[in-house]
């Protein structure tokens, strides 16, 4: 079962923030959900299929519901923001951090049971009893019920002196009859009707405490709630009412066969995937056209709802990628296909790390590396992979007469989050040290987290350390206010480098 | 005024284009013979579905970047401090899904257009421009571009077209070339861009993608999809078709080089020795006069000028005017001559249901300037068209045009073709698909640019009780031809030859088979479905509908 940070909504802009966590959270299943339904294309698995989707299609009418929601009580629906999305592996939006983590992988019977069917569980299922609640929170169930009350206590105070918090334009909220029947997502201008959508959600997401099966009132089709539904896929059988009043799992087959489904690598990132690849490609093109329907959505839920109408060519679209992505093999891992990894890419700066395409030839570097006039390749190198956290790429050794002599070569990366953020190339070219010191020419800057204490490491160290004007550390403050501050250093061959601290503004 | 007048921007990076190929095939379209194979990706010397079975339709900008702005009173910056619209992109839509690249016909793939995209000016996140691209085809396409490569990957073409219904969001902009443009492009822009270097290899990462460099500048008063000026010819087929204009504004000779000649696998031109822009001189024997060098040294030339030259001539307008633009190599040989009297159709690709008429606009130029009461032959040709089986342009007789035209004393000229059925000469592809050659009666086509052709595909007849009242068996064909044809669209979403998918479907197949052919979304996505046979199917959709047979209210199933 999921459990939420216990919240407190104390005003009306609280509640706003609650129904804005709500449509996060209903958002966030739908990536896994998705991602394992993707791997069931085509693979004979249509009955698990259709169980799946059908949920997807509802975590889709409840985040409608909960933007009708929002729209209707004067917020704005904030849906193409990168913090939109969560992170996967993860737990949901709004979640304890002791709580589930949920993943993006292909299908299996132990990703329903161990996450699906957690983050579906009920608060009392029937005939399973609950976990305990972890100190400090409460259910999705108590969340609901929570906006519930509140709503019902902002609109009688509101009532009080004749107004209504329910101040949303009419034309913020969108029904869509063409594939969600208007029963189940219609205008909400009012308290019953808000108070209806939720029961909708809840009762669909849940069940009652006393039926499995969602009310036909808050259905198009009699269909179990998603745990219900989910736990079907577990026991290979579709839940039936029995004669005898009850219920049980007794129905047509839902049957697991794992022969063809794709063995995508858990989890891809698209920054995982070397620029110069396909599964690259096609992830930025996944994650565009996610990032797009986003957009789309945003724009439908704040006040230009006939945009939905592109919404379903771009679902289709991620399919598509999606189908592509697991058709591709996930590149230096043998056996494993890529997959989607449901990212934000709004723009052609994302990511900063690479330069996807241009690799093909002529426009933009890709990387920049730096030589290094050294003297003495072994005594740099260690200078370089000590102080400053290099390390050597030795593909591209070249050990000149096998006693690093002239022309020797040593290429070396700084590395952060698995991105080189440059590269040096060590080149000997010189027998001694620089002498005098070079006072002028190319200076390279460091960027450490905290100046003062690399200085005292590279004092330790004694490194040699360039006094300007009898300080060590100096500083610059830009035009627009920003400051840095910096020491200059020398390399074992006198080579000018510079420490150089974040910049910070100055208040 | 059109793309190559100032303030124009220039972009350049990659593209993609994401065709599915099984349709090149001209006999794949045949639901009797077709085999699963023809679904695969060509294996060796088995074509099966050719290079891109799976293609997506796609067409979009990757990585496309501002590269560099010519004011209204013609300076040149490269560099964003200048001008912040240096540290924008060009996309296409980031809210619906991307345009898409659409083959005329199956014997016709030579016009291939862009449908349905979107092209943004994009500042970080923020969106600065957004405006529809007016459904446009390849021209001028070359296949000595890159002529040690092969496939398609030798080609060069270059797309001309519109952009309308432009969105500005520029209010808050310091841009100085911005703040031109709207001033004079508010309504319309030219947007003109050259693609090569395309990669059709499926075990590549650059698989589906190209070269792309263009430029975007004010548009009125000009013909949608070329832009009249100085065209210049070929003197062999080592170098390809050019234009040129003469900026009166400027004082300035305006040269687009961009698809005229050939370059190496790795883009840079194949001989990079500096040419000559020369005006003959007809009161001195003809002699060439200088214009100026042609700076092929430049590394900028093509990726950050998109191409294009600018020569100032405000000593020699009056030579220029008057006589015939070459460009010259080092040798002196002449390698491109202008063509003096010339005559463009603006939209050359059509689409036709019987009874329905089209109008062709020409406009005739001699020195740039009007051509005034020459007259213009028109013949049927289908001589580019294939491959065949079936066989192509026929019957004749179900195209009627004039066979000539008289242009008037702008230079202009109006041609209405009209469509009658052409009666299924092609057996299993609907349609026909004829080609109409046009040249000035004082020339001859074949010294014509074999780009400036007009293409009309024709669609057959339905009997009106069929359109009418259609049955599953009515719509089956159609129906298994694309399922045949689109393995993306029948294996990944939805099975077309099957009833019962079609019949749940009924509400979003009715959604998407009666958009606008204009939009992205609209299926099929090769916008080759006749007026007859998408009513056909529309009914069909309808009285599955009207049947209230439960209908699949979670559409959401096929994700």
């Amino acid at each position: 079962m999921i459990f939420l940070k216990q919240i407190s909504i104390d005003t009306i802009e609280e509640l706003r923030t609650a129904i804005q966590t709500a449509i996060e959270l209903e958002h966030s299943t739908i990536p896994p959900y998705l991602t394992a339904n993707f791997t069931l294309s085509n693979t004979g698995n249509d009955a698990i299929s259709n169980v799946i989707s059908s949920v997807v299609g509802e975590e889709m009418l409840h985040l409608s519901i909960a933007c009708n929601l929002l729209n209707a009580i004067g917020g704005s629906p904030n849906l193409n923001q990168p913090e939109f999305i969560p992170k996967y592996p993860g737990p949901l939006p709004g979640g304890v951090d002791t709580g589930l983590i949920v993943p993006l992988e292909k299908f299996s019977v132990e990703l329903v049971s161990n996450v699906f069917m957690s983050i579906e569980e009920p608060e009392k299922p029937i005939h399973i009893n609950a976990m305990p609640g972890a100190e400090g929170s409460m259910t999705i169930g108590q969340f609901y019920q929570k906006i519930s009350d509140r709503l019902i206590f902002f609109e009688k105070e509101a009532e009080k002196s004749g107004k209504t918090i329910f101040t949303g334009a009419l034309g913020k909220q969108l029904i869509y009859p063409k594939f969600f029947p208007e029963k189940l997502l219609f205008p909400i201008t009012r308290l019953d009707a808000a108070l209806k959508a939720i029961t909708i959600i809840v009762d669909q997401g849940e069940g009652t405490s006393t039926d499995p099966f969602v009310s036909p009132d808050d259905s198009a089709v009699e269909e179990p709630a998603h745990y219900y539904r989910f736990q079907e896929i577990v026991k290979g059988k579709s839940l039936v009412r029995d004669s005898s009043g009850g219920y049980s799992y007794s129905g047509s087959p839902v049957a697991f066969d794992p022969t063809s489904v794709p063995n995508m690598k858990a989890n891809p990132k698209m920054a995982d995937f070397p620029v110069n690849s396909l599964a690259y490609q096609y992830s930025k093109l996944f994650n565009f056209t996610y990032t797009s329907l986003l957009n789309n959505l945003h724009l439908a839920f704040n006040g230009q709802p006939e945009k939905m109408d592109d919404a379903m060519g771009l679902m289709f679209s991620l399919k598509l990628y999606a189908g592509k992505l697991l058709a591709t093999p996930y590149p230096n891992h043998p056996g494993y296909v890529a997959g989607p990894s449901f990212e934000f890419v709004a723009n052609e700066e994302v990511p900063k790390e690479g330069n996807p395409f241009m690799d093909k030839a002529f426009f933009k570097a890709n990387s920049l590396v730096i030589k290094i006039s050294v003297s003495d390749m072994e005594r740099s190198r260690n200078f370089f992979i000590q102080l400053l956290g290099f390390t050597e790429d030795e593909r591209y050794r070249i050990n000149s007469g096998g006693n690093f002599g002239t022309e020797s070569y040593m290429q070396l990366n700084l590395t952060k989050g698995g991105q080189n953020s440059v590269t040096l190339g060590l080149y000997k070219d010189i027998n001694q040290p620089f002498q005098p010191d070079p006072q002028n020419g190319t200076v390279p800057s460091f960027i450490v987290e905290d100046i003062e204490t690399t200085l005292k490491i590279f004092q330790k160290e004694q490194v040699r350390i360039d006094l300007q004007d009898g300080q060590i550390i100096v500083s610059n403050t830009s035009d627009q206010g920003y400051v840095d501050r910096f020491f200059f250093f020398r390399d074992p061959d006198n080579n000018s480098f510079v420490i150089r601290e974040n910049m910070t503004y100055a208040d | 005024m059109s793309y190559l007048n100032s303030p124009r921007l220039t972009f350049s990076g990659l593209f993609q284009a994401d065709p599915s190929t099984v349709n090149n095939d001209p006999t794949h379209f045949n639901n009797e013979t077709f085999q699963p194979s023809f679904q695969k990706m060509q294996e060796g010397k088995n074509a099966n579905g050719w290079w891109n079975p799976e293609g997506t339709g796609n067409w979009r900008f990757l990585n496309c970047d501002v590269k560099s702005v010519t004011y209204l009173d013609g300076t040149f910056t490269t560099n964003s401090a200048d001008d912040p619209v240096l540290s924008m992109s060009i996309m296409d839509s980031g809210t619906k899904v991307a345009g898409k690249i659409v083959d005329l016909d199956t014997q016709q793939q030579m016009v291939s257009a862009l449908w349905g995209l979107v092209v943004r000016l994009v500042s970080g996140e923020e969106e600065i421009l957004k405006a529809d691209y007016e459904v446009a085809s390849f021209t001028n396409i070359w296949m000595s571009r890159a002529p040690s490569l092969s496939g398609d990957t030798t080609a060069a073409a270059i797309y001309q077209s519109v952009l309308k219904n432009i969105h500005w969001n520029i209010d808050q902009s310091e841009s100085r070339f911005l703040k031109e443009l709207y001033l004079l492009g508010r309504y319309q822009l030219s947007i003109q861009f050259t693609v090569d270097l395309y990669d059709m290899d499926h075990t590549s990462p650059q698989f589906t993608i190209g070269r792309i460099t263009g430029s975007i500048a004010p548009q009125y008063s000009e013909p949608s999809f070329f832009t009249i000026g100085r065209p210049l010819f070929p003197n062999s087929s080592k170098v390809n078709y050019a234009n040129a204009i003469v900026d009166l504004e400027q004082k300035a000779i305006v040269l687009d080089l961009a698809n005229s000649f050939p370059i190496n696998p790795d883009g840079n031109l194949l001989n990079n020795s500096n040419l000559s822009l020369a005006v003959l001189d007809s009161s001195n024997n003809n002699k060439p006069i200088e214009i100026g060098v042609i700076d092929f040294q430049d590394p900028n030339w093509y990726s950050v000028k998109s191409g294009i030259m600018s020569f100032p001539i405000a000593d020699k307008l009056d030579l220029v005017e008057n006589n015939p633009l070459i460009i010259l190599d080092q040798n002196k040989n002449v390698i491109l001559r202008e063509s003096v009297e010339y005559v463009c159709a603006d939209k050359f690709v059509f689409y036709l249901n019987p009874g329905e008429s089209c109008e062709v606009e020409f406009y005739a130029t001699t020195l740039g300037k009007p051509l005034a009461s020459q007259i213009i032959e028109l013949q049927l040709n289908a001589s580019q068209f294939g491959p065949t089986p079936p066989q192509v342009g026929w019957p004749e007789s179900a195209l009627s045009f004039p066979e000539t035209v008289t242009l008037d004393y702008a230079g202009r000229a109006k041609v209405t073709i009209t469509a009658g059925d052409p009666g299924n000469p092609r057996g299993y592809i609907d349609g026909q698909v004829y080609g109409i050659a046009y040249n000035l009666s004082t020339d001859l086509f074949s010294n014509c640019n074999p780009s400036n052709f007009i293409s009309i595909l024709v669609f057959d007849k339905v009997p009106e009780d069929k359109i009418a009242n259609p049955t599953w068996d009515d719509i089956q064909p159609i129906m298994q031809q694309y399922a045949n044809l689109y393995p993306l669209m029948s294996k990944g979403i939805f099975n077309l030859a099957n009833k019962k998918v079609v019949d749940a479907n009924a509400e979003i197949l009715k959604f998407v088979f009666s958009k606008d052919k204009t939009d992205p979304n609209y299926m099929p996505a090769t916008r080759d479905l006749s007026r007859d046979k998408s009513a056909m199917i529309l009914n069909y959709l309808d009285s599955v509908l009207n049947q209230g047979t439960p209908k699949d209210s979670v559409t959401f199933k096929k994700l």
